[in-house]
C-alpha cells in the first residue's frame, strides 16, 4: 500500500506521467515506421536522457518500449508491413480485416489486447523482479562473475543461425569492454595515446551504432519499399459480445509473454508466433484464422505486449538484457548510474517504483494516446522514405555530440555502425557483441577480484554455491540451446532422408 | 557466399592478431593483481583467433560439399554479388556523408552542416531536388539548432563564423 501511495507521490511531483505519455507517442510513432524497430526508437531517445531526472528517463525508455509494441501492429494492419517483427504475426489476419473493410475494429482489437497485455505483463514483473533480485543480496565476486557468465551464456540463444558467429561478436563485444583503463591497476588499455577513451567507451555509442546507424547503412543500400494507405481507419474498439471472444486468446498471449519474457532471448516475436498458434488450435472458429480472425489479432498483440513488460524481470533483477530493447534500457539505467539487482530496490526503491507507475500511467495512456496519434502515424507512414531516413541521421549525429559535447564520440558511433553493417553483411548477430560490452567489465573485474581473493586459485568458484548454481544454470542454458538447434537441424533432415530426395 | 564466408573469417583472424599485438603493449603495474592487465584481453584473443579459424573452416568444408551445385550457379552468384557490392556501395556513400559531417563542421559549423546532411542524405535516397527539399532542410536544420542550443542549453560547434562577427 505505502509503494501504491509512493508511486502517486512520484506521479504527481515529478514528470512522470509526461514522461510516460511521452514515451508511449514516441514509441508507437517508431513502431508504425517499418525499419525503425523499438530498440532503434529507444536508441534515437537515449542521448535526452542524460539530462533528465533518472526516474523520467528511465520511464521515458520503458514508455517507448510499450508504444512501439503497438505501434507495430498499424502498418501491418493497414499497409500488410509489420512495423516491427513482433508485429508479424497480426498481419495474417490485421491485414485481412482491413481488406473487408475492418480495419478500425482489427486497430481496435489490437490496442485493447494490447493494453490487457500491457497490464497483465506489469503485474508479472512487479510480482517476481523482487523475489528474484534479492537473492543477488548474498552475492560475492565470485557470484557477480558467474552471474556475468550467466549473461553471456544468452548468446547460445541470441546467435541466431551460427553459434560460431554468435560467439565472435560476443567476444568483440568483450574487447571493446577491455578498453580505458585496467579496472584493478589503473594502467591505460588500448586507449592509443587518446585520452577520450581513458574511461572506455559507453555502451550507449555502441549499442546507438550497431542498432541505428548500421540500420540507416543497410536501408541506404535495401531501400524500404512499403506501401501506403489512403484510408483514413478510425479505431473501433471490440463490444461485449466480441470482447467476451476474445478472453481466451488473450490469456493464451498473456501466459505465453510472461513465460517468454522472463527467459533472457526469447523475445517478443517467438511470442507472438506460439500464441498466434495456440490460439488457433484452441478456437473454435479454426478455419477463420488468416481470413481475418479477430483472435489471431488478439493472441499475439496480447503476447508482445506481455512481452514488454516481463522481458524486464531478468534486466532488473540481475541485469540480464535479455533482448535489443531490455539492452537499451540498461544502457539508460547505467548511464544514471543505477545497476540493477538487489541495490536497485534498497538504494533507489523511488526509482523502482517510479518505473512500476510510469509503465501502469503507460499502458492506460496506450488506450487515449492509440487513438488519438493514428491520424498522425498514417500520415508519417505515408512519407517520403529518403526524408525519414535524412531526419532520423541528423537527429543521430546531433544526439550523440550532446552527451558529452565530443565530436570523437560521433566517431565512435559512425565506426561501430560501419562495424554493425559489416556483422550484417556476414550474417553476425549485434545483440550478442552488446552483451560483450555490457557485461564485459562485470566478468573481467570480479573474475580477477576473485582470484585475488584466493591468491590465484580457481577453485574458489567452485566453493561458492551461488557462483556454482549460477554457472550450472549457464551451462544449462547452453546445452538446452545447442540441444534445440541439434534437434531442429535432425527434424529437418529426418523427412528428407525418409523422403529419398521426393523434392528433387 | 562461401567466399564471404571465407573473407569474414579472415577479418575476425586479423582483428583478433591486432589486438593481442597491443594487448603486448600494455604496461605492467606494480600494483597489479597476478592476472595482470593484459591478462584476459590475451584470452579474448585467442579465443577470437580460434572462432575465426573455425569459421573459416566451416566455410571450406562447406565449399567442398557444396563445389558442384556453386559452379553450376556462378552466373547467377555473380549477379547476386554485383548487386551486394552496389548495395555496399551505397552503405558506404551514406557512411562518408557522416564522416564528411564531421570533418566540416568545425568549420561550418553546426548549423550549416546538419542542414547539408539533411539535404545530402535525402538526395541520396532519392528525393527530387527542388524547392521544397530546400525548405524542409532549412525547417529542419533550425528545428534541431532550436532544440539542442536553445532549449537544452548544449553549446553546438559554431565553426568559424564567431570570428567574422565584430567582439564587443
Amino acid at each position: 500500500m505505502d509503494a501504491v501511495l509512493q508511486g502517486f507521490d512520484l506521479l504527481l511531483g515529478t514528470p512522470l506521467a509526461f514522461a510516460a505519455i511521452a514515451g508511449v507517442a514516441w514509441g508507437i510513432f517508431g513502431g508504425a515506421l517499418p525499419g525503425i524497430s523499438p530498440s532503434i526508437s529507444m536508441a534515437l531517445l537515449l542521448p535526452f536522457t542524460y539530462g533528465m531526472e533518472p526516474t523520467s528517463a528511465i520511464v521515458l525508455l520503458g514508455s517507448t518500449y510499450i508504444g512501439a509494441e503497438y505501434g507495430g501492429s498499424i502498418p501491418a494492419i493497414l499497409i500488410n508491413t509489420p512495423g516491427t517483427n513482433a508485429a508479424a504475426a497480426t498481419v495474417l489476419d490485421g491485414y485481412a480485416m482491413q481488406r473487408q473493410g475492418m480495419g478500425g475494429q482489427a486497430l481496435g482489437i489490437s490496442l485493447y489486447s494490447g493494453v490487457i497485455g500491457g497490464m497483465i505483463g506489469l503485474l508479472m514483473l512487479v510480482m517476481l523482479t523482487r523475489p528474484l533480485a534479492n537473492l543477488a543480496l548474498a552475492f560475492t565476486p565470485m557470484s557477480y562473475f558467474a552471474l556475468g557468465v550467466l549473461g553471456l551464456s544468452v548468446i547460445a540463444s541470441l546467435a541466431g543461425a551460427s553459434i560460431l558467429k554468435g560467439l565472435a561478436a560476443g567476444v568483440l563485444g568483450l574487447m571493446v569492454a577491455t578498453v580505458g583503463t585496467d579496472p584493478m591497476s589503473g594502467v591505460p588499455r588500448f586507449t592509443f595515446g587518446q585520452v577520450e577513451l581513458l574511461e572506455g567507451i559507453a555502451p550507449i555509442l555502441i549499442m546507438v551504432g550497431l542498432f541505428a546507424v548500421s540500420e540507416l547503412l543497410r536501408q541506404a543500400g535495401a531501400p524500404v519499399r512499403t506501401e501506403t494507405s489512403r484510408d483514413t481507419a478510425r479505431i473501433r474498439f471490440p463490444g461485449r459480445r466480441l470482447r467476451r471472444r476474445l478472453v481466451k486468446p488473450q490469456l493464451i498471449g498473456a501466459s505465453i509473454g510472461t513465460v517468454e519474457g522472463v527467459i533472457p532471448g526469447a523475445g517478443g516475436t517467438i511470442a507472438s508466433f506460439l500464441s498466434y498458434n495456440e490460439a488457433r488450435r484452441w478456437s473454435r472458429s479454426k478455419a477463420e484464422f488468416g481470413r481475418g480472425s479477430p483472435e489471431g489479432i488478439a493472441a499475439p498483440e496480447t503476447a508482445n505486449n506481455t512481452v514488454a513488460s516481463t522481458a524486464l524481470v531478468p534486466l532488473l533483477s540481475f541485469g540480464i538484457p535479455g533482448s535489443n530493447s531490455a539492452a537499451i534500457l540498461l544502457g539508460g539505467l547505467l548511464i544514471h548510474g543505477l545497476l540493477p539487482g538487489p541495490r536497485l530496490f534498497e538504494e533507489n526503491a523511488d526509482t523502482v517504483i517510479g518505473l512500476y507507475t510510469g509503465l501502469f500511467v503507460a499502458n492506460l495512456s496506450l488506450l487515449a494516446i492509440g487513438t488519438l496519434v493514428l491520424p498522425v502515424c498514417l500520415w508519417l507512414v505515408n512519407r517520403s522514405r529518403a526524408l525519414l531516413t535524412a531526419f532520423i541521421y541528423a537527429l543521430i549525429l546531433s544526439g550523440i555530440y550532446t552527451i558529452n559535447a565530443s565530436l570523437f564520440d560521433v566517431g565512435i558511433v559512425l565506426t561501430a555502425g560501419a562495424a554493425g553493417y559489416l556483422m550484417r553483411l556476414y550474417d553476425m548477430p549485434l545483440l550478442p557483441a552488446v552483451l560483450g560490452v555490457v557485461l564485459g567489465f562485470l566478468v573481467e573485474s570480479n573474475y580477477r577480484r576473485s582470484l585475488v581473493l584466493s591468491a590465484g586459485d580457481h577453485a574458489i568458484f567452485l566453493e561458492d554455491p551461488i557462483a556454482v548454481g549460477l554457472l550450472i544454470v549457464a551451462v544449462l542454458f547452453i546445452a538446452g540451446s545447442l540441444g534445440t538447434r541439434l534437434w531442429l537441424a535432425f527434424g529437418r533432415n529426418r523427412p528428407a532422408a525418409a523422403g529419398g530426395g521426393s523434392s528433387a | 557466399m562461401r567466399r564471404r564466408e571465407l573473407v569474414g573469417a579472415a577479418v575476425l583472424l586479423l582483428v583478433a592478431v591486432g589486438y593481442f599485438i597491443a594487448a603486448g603493449d600494455i604496461n605492467r603495474s606494480a600494483l597489479g593483481d597476478e592476472v595482470g592487465a593484459a591478462g584476459v584481453p590475451v584470452v579474448y584473443a585467442a579465443t577470437l583467433a580460434g572462432l575465426a579459424v573455425a569459421l573459416a573452416v566451416k566455410a571450406l568444408v562447406a565449399w567442398r560439399l557444396n563445389g558442384a551445385a556453386t559452379r553450376a550457379d556462378s552466373s547467377a552468384g555473380s549477379r547476386d554479388s554485383g548487386r551486394k557490392r552496389a548495395r555496399a556501395g551505397r552503405a558506404a556513400g551514406m557512411l562518408g556523408i557522416g564522416i564528411a559531417y564531421l570533418a566540416v563542421i568545425v568549420f561550418a559549423g553546426y548549423l550549416l552542416s546538419i542542414l547539408a546532411v539533411i539535404a545530402l542524405v535525402a538526395v541520396y535516397q532519392g528525393e527530387r531536388i527542388g524547392w521544397r527539399l530546400a525548405g524542409i532542410s532549412v525547417g529542419g536544420a533550425v528545428l534541431f539548432f532550436v532544440l539542442f542550443d536553445v532549449l537544452l542549453g548544449i553549446d553546438m560547434p559554431p565553426g568559424v563564423w564567431p570570428m567574422f562577427l565584430p567582439s564587443s
